[in-house]
């Protein structure tokens, strides 16, 4: 199930919310765990139960970390925690990256394996990498050992941030899984920042969506260098407005079940730097990346030869993880090597140059960086630009003429909407109005009906994440 | 305070919205679509596990969804706010035409048709003088240019008419009748609401055939002219769900005394050029022969021995009642449908005339006219 669809908002979520509400506090775990499992069955009848032997597992080894910490064998402990990042990469490996490996192999030693066309469960990378931060700070004895199988479940499978993030780790809903409070202040917090990510994703992505679809289903070859142009932005922003509307729906559920997720998105394409763009885009994949694998590996330390290293692995790895395919471990890589020079001498550079200058450097690698993640074929990635950047076909034609003047008002909601600047000529402007709050919630409430028009009438309306 | 009365007016839009959600009536037919709405689905193992069971329940929910049609008019509405003039699939035009937003010209498939076309030809035996024409009738978006959003991409029909006359076997006559159509662009020629056009532009493609198929084309004065039906919400129609402008209309020309047999692919037959059932139906346009078959055969009661063979597409469907008047023998092929060997059928009947009517965009994008080549 998503979120942006009439069965979750008027089905599902009503139903589970009068439960929640009038539920005593200790049967309210075990209706998050129920309810998760049947939204994540709604859409994967069959692979639900791929995802609860994940939880079965984790929470066994956890125990068994736990134990053998009690008793001083630490490489029992190890063991356990080994054994439990081998059960989720393994059904990772098997499930997301089994064909692609297949394919190379194939390919490589000329062999003729025949592939096992397993379609991919959904939020597959999303929940093994929750359940390994788990079992990984359980061990580091950051935190400790849930003894409830349910309130482990309902972690795992919590289903505001179920199929497409954040990744949230364990540690920063330790506390909140047993014992938290919900006031109506947090009820209202939560509630505006759902409707806000449902408009973002329903008004403005969904709708800019439609260019980059028909740009990208174009014949490429004939592509003029502006249609080209828009055809990326529209896919950037598509990108930004939907992933962040979904961790904007995420942490606004979050807040009425009385959760607080990180943020994982901060106004990302406002950076001056690559740099700075891993640090506002992602977030929580990032963290984790950092803390589990770049961490681990000694980090800066230990000499420029390591560092480097360090930062190629973390990148291939990224890469992969949002598909098994070799346009993501280019994608991956063209950022690791920027990332790269970037710490070399290119941030030294950039310092001497106005801050206005710095973003259109940061747009225009992000864009660049869009094309090779939305093509599979390298040849494709290059024609598209070829197109961009070398003068190989018209400048412009009557479709890119049309998909401009038809998508202005567009363009430009999508545009200032990537900025924080809305947000702060509000907060300045409202404190001068007395009335602001019938004014904010009056706009909370077009944003819904307006949503719920663009719903019911669901031309298009698709999920981006079906590679993660 | 705020924050009190956010959680009362959202909490009580969504739960009145549910609870009439649960107590409307379900519908099973949309006017405003018209089409039917997705049912409550079956709870069976097979469907929860294929999946099917939930996709289906989502259809339900958004069609099902209380006032969903003043909710598509809303979104509708806004699109237009936002300046928009398409949905992807259909264009907003001017004047009220919907028009067909197409893909990309498949130039590949267009160059082997006509191969396939030439080889069809030369396969003909030529000692039975049998004379050939190609009609191209155009789309309406060649003919409305001047109705279609500004810079709206469309296919260059002139551009595929231009390589078709170019590289077809010169025993082909070629009718072009996009300079005939614009020509008469202030009638009603074509469906506002559909990609084909009216039986009056369909008289307009008989008048130009007259030459080449050495008739004389009877006047339209002399028909009987009937409006068998205003409600016509067409093809387009049903990728945009919403129309401002009124339905169109379909109008039967007919000769009284024209009584016909017709056999459909050698299995059933029929007594009339028009099938009513389809017009209390969705496609309406199906109204003409009843929609598209492999292989009609229609015998007239006009007893001079003339017989044609037309290629067609469904174009042709609402044309060919025209032809009643000057042939004995009838017969329409569809290679989407026919899977014989249509030279093996001319040999077999005795044709004088072969005329193929297709549709600009059609000719460059079927993938059956290898049938010819069997």
């Amino acid at each position: 199930m998503v979120f942006s669809s009439i069965v979750f908002l008027f089905y599902f979520l009503p139903i589970v919310l009068i439960l929640y509400f009038v539920l005593p506090d200790k049967y309210k775990n075990s209706l998050l765990f129920i309810s998760s499992i049947y939204f994540y069955a709604w859409g994967e009848p069959v692979y639900v139960w791929l995802i609860i032997i994940s939880t079965i597992v984790d929470f066994a080894c956890g125990k068994g970390i736990g134990r053998s910490r009690e008793k001083n064998r630490l490489n029992l402990a190890k063991m356990w925690l080994l054994f439990s990042i081998m059960a989720n990469l393994g059904l990772l490996s098997f499930f997301k990256y089994g064909d692609f490996i297949i394919l190379n192999l194939n390919t490589l030693f000329n062999l003729e394996l025949s592939i096992l066309n397993i379609p991919l469960p959904i939020g597959i990378s999303f929940y093994t990498f929750q359940t390994m931060s788990y079992t990984i700070d359980v061990y580091r004895d950051e935190v400790s050992v849930q003894d409830n199988f349910i309130s482990f479940g309902s972690y795992v499978s919590l289903f505001p941030q179920l199929i497409a993030g954040p990744i949230v780790r364990y540690k920063t809903i330790e506390k909140e899984l047993n014992n938290r409070r919900v006031s109506i202040e947090d009820v209202g917090n939560g509630i505006s920042r759902f409707i806000v990510g449902l408009g973002k994703k329903v008004l403005i992505a969904n709708n800019i969506g439609l260019i980059w679809d028909m740009i990208s289903k174009s014949d490429i070859a004939n592509l003029s260098a502006l249609s080209a142009w828009l055809g990326i932005l529209s896919f950037g922003l598509q990108i930004y407005f939907d992933f962040s509307a979904y961790s904007d729906m995420a942490i606004g559920l979050g807040k009425v079940f009385g959760f607080n997720f990180l943020e994982n998105f901060n106004y990302p394409y406002m950076s001056r730097s690559i740099t700075e763009f891993w640090r506002r885009w992602h977030i929580s994949l990032g963290t984790w990346f950092k803390e589990y694998v770049y961490i681990p590996l000694g980090g800066n330390r230990g000499g420029r030869i390591r560092h480097l290293r360090n930062i190629i692995v973390v990148w291939l790895l990224t890469g992969i993880w949002h598909g098994a395919s070799w346009n993501f471990v280019l994608w991956g890589v063209f950022f690791g090597v920027l990332l790269i020079l970037e710490k070399l001498f290119l941030l030294k550079i950039l310092d001497r140059i106005p801050s206005n200058l710095r973003r259109v450097y940061t747009i225009i690698l992000v864009l660049v960086s869009w094309v090779i993640f939305s093509f599979e074929g390298l040849e494709s990635i290059l024609y598209y630009l070829q197109k961009m950047f070398l003068n190989t076909g018209l400048m412009y034609d009557e479709l890119s003429l049309y998909i401009l003047v038809t998508n202005i008002p567009l363009f430009i909601i999508g545009i200032i909407g990537a900025t924080p600047y809305p947000r702060i000529w509000w907060v300045k402007v409202s404190d001068k109005i007395k009335s602001n709050w019938i004014l904010e919630n009056g706009y909370l409430v077009f944003l819904l009906i307006l949503s719920i028009a663009y719903l019911v009438d669901q031309s298009f309306n698709p999920f981006l994440y079906f590679r993660f | 305070m705020k924050n009190k009365i956010r959680v009362i007016i959202v909490s009580s839009i969504v739960v009145v919205l549910s609870i009439l959600n649960l107590i409307m009536p379900i519908k099973s037919f949309s006017e405003l679509e018209n089409r039917y709405l997705q049912r409550l689905p079956n709870l069976t193992y097979k469907e929860i596990f294929s999946g099917e069971y939930s996709s289906d329940f989502e259809k339900y929910s958004v069609d099902q969804f209380p006032l969903r049609d003043y909710w598509i008019r809303l979104k509708t509405s806004a699109d237009l706010f936002l300046l928009k003039k398409d949905n992807g699939r259909v264009y907003f035009g001017k004047n009220e035409f919907l028009f067909d937003v197409k893909k990309d010209t498949d130039y590949d498939q267009l160059q082997k048709n006509i191969e396939y076309i030439n080889e069809f030809i030369s396969r003909l035996n030529k000692n039975n003088n049998i004379s050939i024409g190609l009609m191209l009738i155009p789309s309406k978006e060649t003919i409305y240019t001047e109705f279609l959003p500004g810079f709206a991409p469309t296919v260059d029909e002139k551009k595929l008419i231009e390589i078709i006359k170019s590289q077809l076997d010169e025993n082909i006559d070629v009718i072009d009748l996009i300079p005939i159509l614009v020509q008469e662009k202030n009638e009603y020629i074509y469906y506002k609401t559909d990609h084909h056009w009216t039986t009056l532009g369909a008289y307009y493609g008989y008048y130009a055939l007259s030459e080449l198929l050495e008739f004389h084309p009877v006047s339209i004065q002399e028909f009987n002219k009937e409006i068998v039906s205003d409600n016509f919400l067409g093809s387009m129609y049903r990728k945009v769900n919403l129309y401002k402008g009124s339905p169109d209309k379909i109008i039967k020309y007919s000769l009284e005394d024209s009584a016909v047999s017709i056999v459909i692919n050698e299995a059933f037959t029929k007594d009339s050029m028009f099938d009513e059932s389809y017009l209390d139906k969705n496609d309406k346009y199906s109204y003409f022969l009843g929609g598209d078959f492999g292989l009609v055969d229609i015998n007239t009661n006009v007893k001079n021995g003339k017989s044609i063979l037309v290629i067609k597409d469904s174009f042709s469907n609402s044309m060919v009642p025209y032809l009643l008047e000057h042939y004995e023998n009838i017969y329409l092929i569809d290679t989407r449908y026919y899977g014989l060997s249509v030279n093996a059928f001319i040999e077999e009947n005795n044709i004088d005339n072969i005329l193929f009517a297709f549709n600009v965009g059609n000719i460059s994008e079927f993938k059956s006219l290898s049938a010819l080549t069997r």
